[in-house]
């Protein structure tokens, strides 16, 4: 077997710390990258290592795969873990990866490109057995726009427009009228060419109010393959899931079964290795089809992680050194509930915007059950070129109830100021009594928060919260000084004070 | 001083009276004792409440929180009367609603736009947002460039009223 002593991460943001910590569990030397912006951040504060890689777009960074092999090459690892987004479902960068003598931390290449065009996977889960939604591949040369629409009206509107080669709701569009198909199809394949440099697309039947249930999968290179169980990730704005638990409140034990089963089928027809997450719709029948496969680690994995006891992280890494999964399917079992919510920089009344800035305080929560990943800390910026995400906030407890009020309390003593944050928001769709109750569908948010605001303070509230504002405004001090030496004490200096007085 | 919270402009005064915190919103007056100054963190107590929470300013802005909730005050004692964003009567200027890069102009100068047409589209953080007009009227002038970088409240398009008298030929709004 072999053993990795440095591993090279090519990526940024929460995803890239969450990797540097097994990286330092296993004793393997993290190996960070950065573009100009990034160039203090805390993934590369954290790593043994950092290497430059370019300017702030990701395509002239992030997405740079001959810099990435170079700087991996330099810095003497065996390995690259690609994180999510980015390079991490590109097929070409794991050969690459592979050809410069280094170990992709991810499946091979022929799976991932297989499993990448979602118009030949699609053909492929057909073969095997898997239920798919009926869709239809878009070519950007052959077809005229009588063709797109007759193909649209065959599948029947609604219909879903979504990027070949995407994930997460980039490129993504639903078009309910036929009038908006065109232009529909010319803005999903900007989003999609900028983020993911391919501006191919489908289209798909759009299934109405479905949820969104997804198995994690895993196996090793000896041909040992695994479901890890599911998650439910429902509670989607803008195509892009925000909350996300384990086990899915819908499932009998009887459909968790069968759906297990046919993500297993999913995997060993793309000869699948790694860590990986097979994606079904399920519809109030209880019918399901195959969405697509993650082919690599998802964002919302600490749910999992939470529910099996398992660091999939670290046995990512272990897999790709050659080890044996530890465990067959009969090993495995979910134990308690698992929420995850994804804080977002952004403005939710705003329609989501995205509301980039200055972290100027946060301040993470602390209680039995929490846990807390985060890619930015105090000081820190949330820039335009990249996800939004500021942290991840994940709850476990015995049940999905215990674990709905440990969310709650968690939410609330989560501190994040200098930018507009989703909390609020979050903390509205976790007291909603649908979601409470486990109704929920991806049309969720848009069906249930359309004009959501803000909530006002209490005069209660409002009052204290100004006499905290009134302080925060006499202060002058800063938090720490210059040499780190604590706290100074500000009345010391400060003396009585009084705001917005005439001198009396 | 006048703070301004969520939209609505409120009228303060705080005294500091040692262990004392005097608070008047609105002219309804509160006394707070002040249990620990370490800031960015605070403890009052007023009855048998105790109150946590944490402040910081960064320019004319202050952020608090405080009971599970953020807010931003802002420090509008001196502030003039900003026009930001087109009007309901389609007058004004239409600014970047955050940070980001203008993907495509959708509209020509002189061109009659109806409420809620996309004039722009910014992307920021991989996403594209259309920036409409917010009501019925003429494009005056285009200051928005395919392909340049914005910064948040940037004027990107100016309107002016869709008066029948105004432009060439301009139909009445239905």
């Amino acid at each position: 077997m072999a053993s990795f002593s440095k591993i090279l991460i090519a990526n940024r943001g929460e995803i890239a710390v969450r990797v540097i910590r097994a990286c330092r569990e296993l004793g393997i030397k993290a190996v960070a990258v950065y573009s100009e912006v990034d160039r203090g951040a805390m993934h590369v504060r954290l790593a043994d290592e950092a290497y430059p890689i370019g300017p702030a777009p990701a395509s002239q960074s992030y997405l740079q795969q001959r810099i990435l092999i170079d700087a991996a090459l330099q810095a003497g690892c065996e390995a690259v873990h690609p994180g999510y987004g980015f390079l991490a479902e590109n097929a070409e960068f794991a050969a690459a990866v592979n050809s410069a003598g280094l170990a992709f931390i991810g499946s091979s290449p022929e799976s991932i490109r297989l499993l990448g065009n979602k118009v030949q996977s699609r053909k492929k889960m057909v073969e095997a057995g898997v239920p798919v939604a009926p869709g239809i591949e878009l070519d950007r040369d052959s077809r005229g726009r009588a063709k797109r629409m007759r193909a649209a009206e065959e599948i029947g509107f609604p219909v879903l427009i979504k990027a070949a080669s995407g994930g997460g709701g980039k490129g993504m569009r639903v078009v309910q009228d036929p009038d908006e198909l065109e232009k529909s199809i010319e803005a999903a394949r900007r989003e999609s060419k900028a983020a993911f440099g391919d501006d191919a697309v489908f289209l798909e039947k759009y299934i109405v109010n479905p949820r969104h249930v997804e198995f994690q999968i895993f196996g090793d290179m000896h041909g040992n393959r695994v479901h890890m169980f599911e998650r439910e990730c429902s509670i989607q704005r803008r195509h892009q899931k925000i909350i996300e638990e384990s086990p899915a409140p819908a499932l009998s034990d009887a459909l968790r079964k069968r759906m297990g089963a046919a993500a297993v089928k999913v995997a060993e027809a793309a000869k699948y290795y790694n860590a990986g997450t097979v994606e079904f719709l399920l519809d109030a029948e209880g019918n399901f089809y195959f969405l697509e496969v993650n082919t690599r680690i998802q964002v919302e994995h600490p749910v999992t992680e939470a529910v099996l006891g398992i660091d999939l992280v670290a046995l990512q890494i272990l897999v790709a050194m050659g080890a044996e999964l530890p465990w067959r399917q009969s090993n495995l079992s979910q134990r308690g509930h698992a929420i995850e919510c994804r804080i977002y920089a952004e403005d939710a009344a705003a329609g989501f915007l995205p509301a980039a800035g200055t972290v100027d305080l946060l301040v993470a929560p602390h209680a039995p059950g929490v846990r807390f990943d985060n890619g930015v800390e105090s000081g820190d910026e949330v820039t335009v070129h990249y996800d939004p995400i500021i942290a991840k906030l994940i709850a476990s407890a015995s049940t999905r109830d215990a674990a709905l009020k440990r969310m709650r309390n968690a939410l609330d003593e989560t501190v994040i100021l200098g930018l507009t944050t989703n909390i609020e928001f979050l903390k509205s769709v976790i007291d909603h009594p649908e979601y409470r109750a486990g109704r929920q569908h991806i049309g969720f948010i848009e069906e249930n928060f359309q004009s959501w605001q803000t909530p006002q303070p209490s005069a209660d509230g409002l009052h204290a919260a100004v006499a905290l504002a009134a302080m925060s405004a006499a202060l002058k001090s800063p938090a720490v000084n210059s040499d780190g030496e604590g706290y100074p004490d500000p009345w010391a200096s400060l003396g009585a004070w009084q705001l917005g007085m005439k001198a009396e | 001083m006048k703070m301004k919270i969520g939209g609505a402009i409120h009228d303060v005064r705080a005294k500091n009276t040692g262990a004392n915190l005097a608070v008047a919103l609105n002219n309804e007056t509160r006394e707070y004792e002040i249990i620990a100054c370490a800031p960015p963190k605070f403890v009052l107590r007023i009855g048998d409440s105790i109150v946590t929470g944490y402040g910081v300013r960064s320019g004319d802005r202050i952020h608090v929180h405080i009971k599970g909730s953020a807010c931003i005050f802002e420090d509008v004692s001196q502030a003039e009367s900003v026009v930001a964003g087109g009007g309901l009567d389609g007058e004004g200027q239409v600014v970047a609603p955050m940070p980001g890069n203008v993907i495509k102009v959708l509209v020509s100068e002189g061109e009659l736009v109806k409420r809620h047409q996309p004039l722009v589209i910014v992307e920021a953080m991989k996403m594209e947002n259309e920036v409409r007009a917010g009501g019925d009227a003429i494009v005056a002038k285009i200051l928005a460039q395919a392909g340049k970088q914005v910064m948040s409240g940037e004027v990107l398009v100016e309107l002016e009223p869709a008066k029948q008298d105004h432009g060439n030929g301009a139909e009445a709004i239905p």
